[in-house]
């Protein structure tokens, strides 16, 4: 495989190899979370500032931690990133906060997080990793933007709390339910396959 | 430097730094938040009382199944005079806790207004308890039904209609049983806190049921009430002899409180039987202890099951089988923690019972 430039390491996470969209990880809090903008919006910048911290931490003692205990290691980093986001948002955003819940905490076991660290953060200088933490956090706050506006937009009639719907529109209370979360999130996987199918053709 | 030493050294220094890191933030944060939740519960207080009030805090400890419990009341006057109690009031609701301020009249005979603090119902149904946008005039209309709503002797709640006497609201279509939780926390909670404000921290049993109490008693026997130390009895008899004993109890169970009837023998030998009141647990796990669907014969088969069982000593549990003895029964598989509680409840309160009426 050819080596990537700094450019491409940075583009791969917010497209083609989008976290949520192509390699289907951190499914649960998309799923869960994306009932408003404002909570997708949140979640996806508290991942993305987990993903960069971990990231560079995890780049810079790569040599030093060692293989087998890499794993316990790395979560430990990444939960205390996730508890200082926690407690951060607790603190200057109770609202987002007590509208995320358990899904703050929950970022430790977010397999895109994990992924990065084993797959690419243990393996790469800091630059490269802080790059591809970048466009991966990037890649998934844009998804779950786009994922939670469409619900929100459909299931409450809003957008970012605002009314964006014309008067008389009734909203489709199913879309802020979990089976709007998985329909809304199968369409968008189908959409992402068609667009990149008909590229490769 | 041999391996496993390095392994030790790497993972115990990432350890105590993650650990200083997150003390220093705790110490950091920790003022914000707490400063946050009274804020809170502060503008929840004032919201519900009347205007231009002073309030002082009442705080009042009660024992309740062995441990002190303190209950805060606001007190609202105007010139000296009381005008209103408000306080925070908490229960399950449908699938999570629903908590609440509410502010009564002095004498908690009108709910002055009620607040949601905190729910985390089903969005789009059970949600809108607090704010539902298909009433656009005002979202909150549910709640806003309990201003001026009289709490005595109970408050009730009819569907799809409009409510007609003073003391009934109107469910929420699609969100009945949050609506219902809702009553049902008023209900007993202002009862309890009327019993611990104006009984000086003495906590009140609430009067149970006439038919909860017959439903664990031998038919056509006399009934009478029995107080002692604060606790209350039924007793059964048939002329002269007491046939046998009813026994409020109430514990918490996985996630709400379970209140139940037990019915026992006279001396103590034999469980009667045992009626379920009220519960809120996980509907399909914890529900199981009165409702099991997958029993088609008996859905309530758990509770059944303590009909004659003997209790010279404890009631055991066992999972999976068959109880062997006579002071067995089989806990729900999927339910153990609430089937837990309510066999430790029983033991506890014939317990406390036996030594109340000396036997």
């Amino acid at each position: 495989m050819k080596e990537k430039t700094a450019i491409q390491e940075f583009v791969k996470g917010l497209w083609d190899e989008n976290p949520v969209l192509v390699q289907l990880l951190g499914l649960c809090p998309t799923l869960a979370v994306t009932v408003s903008a404002e909570n997708g919006m949140a979640m996806g910048l508290a991942a993305t500032f987990v993903l960069l911290c971990s990231s560079f931490l995890v780049s810079l003692f790569r040599k030093v931690i060692p293989g087998q205990v890499r794993i316990a290691a790395y979560i430990v980093i990444i939960a205390t990133f996730v508890t200082i986001a926690d407690r951060f948002l607790a603190a200057f955003t109770p609202d987002i906060s007590k509208s995320l819940g358990p899904f703050i905490p929950l970022i430790i076991v977010n397999c895109i997080i994990l992924g990065r660290m084993e797959a690419f953060a243990s393996k790469n200088g800091i630059g490269r990793s802080l790059l591809d933490a970048l466009g991966m956090g990037l890649g998934f706050t844009m998804t779950l933007l786009v994922l939670s506006s469409i619900r929100e937009i459909l299931g409450s009639g809003t957008w970012f709390g605002m009314d964006v719907m014309w008067g008389s529109f009734s909203p489709w209370s199913v879309m802020i339910l979990p089976p709007g979360a998985f329909l809304t999130l199968g369409c968008m996987i189908a959409g992402a396959n068609w667009i990149n199918n008909r590229r490769k053709a | 430097m041999s391996n496993t030493a390095k392994i030790i050294i790497v993972l115990t220094l990432i350890t105590v730094i993650s650990g200083a890191v997150l003390a220093v933030l705790d110490n950091y944060t920790k003022p914000r938040i707490e400063a946050y939740k009274n804020k809170v519960k502060n503008e929840a207080v004032y919201e519900v009382l009347p205007q231009n009030v002073k309030v002082k805090t009442i705080v009042r400890s009660v024992m309740e199944n062995d441990k002190t419990v303190e209950y805060t009341f606001y007190e609202a006057s105007i010139k000296n005079e009381v005008v209103a109690y408000a306080f925070q009031v908490a229960g399950g609701g449908f699938q999570s806790e629903l908590v609440l301020m509410v502010s009564v009249k002095p004498d908690f005979s009108e709910i002055i207004n009620a607040k949601i603090l905190a729910q985390v119902e089903t969005p789009g149904l059970g949600t809108r308890i607090e704010n539902d946008p298909s009433n656009k005039e005002n979202p909150a209309w549910f709640i806003d039904q309990f201003k001026g709503l009289k709490a005595n002797p109970e408050i009730t709640y009819i569907k799809n209609v409009k409510p007609s006497k003073d003391t009934e609201i109107q469910a929420i279509t699609g969100a009945t049983i949050s609506s219902a939780a809702i009553v049902r926390i008023l209900n007993a909670e202002i009862k309890k806190a009327k019993a611990v404000l104006l009984s000086n921290g003495v906590a009140e049993n609430n009067e149970p049921n006439k038919e909860d109490i017959l439903a664990v008693l031998p038919e056509n026997a006399e009934i009478q009430k029995i107080e002692k130390n604060g606790q209350v009895l039924y007793s059964a008899s048939k002329g002269k002899d007491i046939l046998a004993y009813a026994i409020p109890a109430a514990c918490k169970g996985y996630q709400s409180e379970i209140s139940l009837m037990i019915g026992v023998k006279a001396d103590f030998s034999e469980i009667l039987g045992v009626k379920v009141i009220s519960q809120s647990e996980t509907p399909g796990w914890g529900t199981k202890i009165v409702n099991d669907p997958a029993n088609e014969n008996n859905p309530c088969w758990f509770i059944d099951q303590f009909k004659g069982v003997k209790i010279n000593s404890d009631i055991s549990f066992v999972l999976n089988k068959k109880p062997e003895n006579k002071s067995g029964v089989q806990a729900i598989t999927g339910a153990t923690i609430s089937s837990a509680a309510v066999v430790d409840i029983i033991n506890t309160s014939i317990k406390e019972a036996k030594a109340l009426l000396n036997k």
